[in-house]
C-alpha cells in the first residue's frame, strides 16, 4: 500500500467521530448511523484514488454518505428493516440529565425538518462546513442551500419554543 | 439599517464579508431587538451542537475501525477486535474509550448486526456512573450457572472461569450465547456489592452447540490477559464455586 492510501485510511480514522456526528443528525437513529457509517467508510476505502488531494477529505467522505443514505440506507428502511428509535431502547430506566433532555428536544425537533433540511442543517450548523463547500457536498445552488437552511432554522426554532427548549421571540 | 433574516444568519455562519459583517455589527450596538434576533439564532446554534457534539465522544465501534484496518492490512483481520473497558483510573486516550456514554449503545449495535444474538439481550448491559452493569437474564445467569454444572441449552450465556480477584470480588469469565456459527462475545465480569459490572468484552469464535461452554483455552486473549490480571490465586473448583454462588458471590 502506498504511503498516501495508508495516510487517507488515517484520516479517514481521525474523521470518524464526525461522521458519526453527522449520520446522527441525518439518521436521527444510533444504530441506523453507525450502519451508515460503515457503509461510507466501505464505500470510500473503496474509491480512495478519485478523492482530489487538494479538496477537503471531510466533505467528500460527507459527499459519499449523503450518496449512501439516498440510495442504500432508505431502501432499507422502506422495507422496514428499520432498528427502534434510541429512546425506546438503550436509555430505558436511566433518569435524564437537563444536557440530555436538551438533546433529545434538539433531535425531536430536528424530525419535523425534510430530509433536504437536515442534511443543510447537518452539514453547516452541525459540522460547521462553509455554504460553498456544504453546497458542493450536496449537489445544489448556495441559493437553495441558504433558502433551506433558512426554512430549516424557523422550524427547529418553532418546535423548540413549543417544546419549551426555545429561545422565544420578542 | 435593517438586517435581512438571510443576512443575520450569513452573519451567525460566519459567512459574511468583512464590511457587511462590520454593517452587522454597527447596526447590532443601537438596535436592541437585532440583538435579540441574533441571540435566538445563537441560541439555536449552541443547541444543536451541544446536542450532537456528545457524539464525538461517544466510542468509535470497533466494527468500524476495524474494516479501515482490515482495509489497510491485510494481516489486521488475523487479530481478533478487542473491546477494552478502562478501569475507571485509566487517563483517557485515542481509540481506548474516554467517556462510556454509548458504550452499552455501540455494543448493542455489534450484538444486534455483527452477533445475532437471539432476543433483546443487548439491552440488558446498561451504562451507569462509569460501569457497564449487567441485567436481565445475563445477570441472572451470571449468577446462577455452575460452570462445573449442566449447562441449560437456552441460557443466554456460558459461563467459564470463576475465582476470587484481588480486590476481593468474585470474578467469571463467560461467552455470549450466539445464534449460529459466526464471531460471539465473551467477556470479565466482577460481582460489586448487587450488581455484576463488564470488565472486559471482546470477540470470541462462537463455539460449536456441542461444547458450548468456553473452555479458557478458546477464551480472546484479552480476556485471559484480564484474568490473569485480577485472579488471586486459582480458579474456583466445582466446590467452591458452589459455595460462592449460594452465597451469592458475596465473601
Amino acid at each position: 500500500m502506498s504511503q498516501s492510501a495508508a495516510q487517507i485510511h488515517e484520516d479517514i480514522v481521525d474523521l470518524l467521530p464526525r461522521l458519526r456526528r453527522f449520520a446522527r443528525a441525518i439518521t436521527r437513529h444510533r444504530a441506523d448511523a453507525d450502519d451508515l457509517v460503515q457503509v461510507t467508510v466501505e464505500r470510500a476505502l473503496l474509491r480512495t484514488a478519485q478523492w482530489q488531494p487538494d479538496t477537503r477529505l471531510d466533505s467528500w467522505l460527507f459527499r459519499i454518505m449523503k450518496n449512501a443514505w439516498i440510495d442504500e440506507v432508505r431502501v432499507r428502511i422502506r422495507r422496514g428493516k428499520l432498528f427502534a428509535p434510541q429512546e425506546a431502547g438503550d436509555q430505558v430506566g436511566v433518569s435524564y440529565t437537563q444536557r440530555q433532555i436538551d438533546a433529545m428536544s434538539v433531535q425531536q425537533a430536528m424530525e419535523h425538518l425534510s430530509e433536504d433540511q437536515r442534511m443543510v442543517v447537518g452539514l453547516v450548523l452541525i459540522e460547521g462546513l462553509p455554504y460553498k463547500e456544504a453546497a458542493v457536498v450536496l449537489d445544489i445552488p448556495i441559493g437553495t442551500l441558504t433558502s433551506r437552511l433558512a426554512r430549516a432554522r424557523e422550524t427547529l426554532q418553532a418546535v423548540l419554543v413549543e417544546s419549551g427548549a426555545g429561545v422565544e421571540a420578542e | 439599517m435593517n438586517i435581512s433574516d438571510e443576512t443575520l444568519m450569513a452573519y451567525v455562519d460566519g459567512e459574511l464579508e468583512p464590511v457587511a459583517r462590520a454593517a452587522v455589527e454597527a447596526a447590532l450596538a443601537n438596535d436592541a431587538r437585532l440583538a435579540s434576533r441574533l441571540a435566538r439564532q445563537q441560541a439555536l446554534l449552541a443547541q444543536l451542537r451541544t446536542a450532537f457534539d456528545d457524539v464525538l465522544d461517544e466510542p468509535v465501534p470497533p466494527q468500524l475501525l476495524a474494516a479501515i484496518r482490515a482495509s489497510g492490512n491485510a494481516n489486521a483481520a488475523k487479530h481478533p477486535r478487542v473491546i477494552d473497558l478502562p478501569s475507571r483510573v485509566r487517563a483517557p486516550r485515542r481509540w481506548s474509550w474516554p467517556q462510556w456514554g454509548a458504550l452499552a449503545a455501540s455494543l448493542l449495535v455489534g450484538v444486534l448486526t455483527g452477533y445475532s444474538v437471539p432476543g433483546h439481550r443487548a439491552g440488558e448491559l446498561v451504562t451507569r456512573n462509569g460501569q457497564m452493569v449487567v441485567h436481565g437474564s445475563l445477570a441472572g445467569a451470571l449468577s446462577g450457572q455452575l460452570a462445573s454444572g449442566t449447562p441449560n441449552e437456552t441460557a443466554p450465556l456460558r459461563v467459564g472461569l470463576s475465582f476470587l480477584a484481588k480486590t476481593g470480588n468474585y470474578c467469571r469469565t463467560f461467552a455470549l450465547a450466539s445464534a449460529g456459527d459466526r464471531q460471539t462475545l465473551a467477556g470479565l465480569a466482577c460481582k460489586d456489592g448487587a450488581e455484576w459490572t463488564i470488565r472486559v468484552l471482546a470477540e470470541a469464535p462462537a463455539a460449536s452447540d456441542a461444547d458450548y461452554r468456553m473452555a479458557a483455552s478458546a477464551l480472546p486473549d484479552a480476556v485471559l490477559r484480564a484474568v490473569d490480571d485480577n485472579i488471586a490465586g486459582n480458579p474456583l473448583d466445582a466446590a467452591a464455586e458452589r459455595i460462592a454462588r449460594d452465597k451469592d458471590w458475596r465473601r
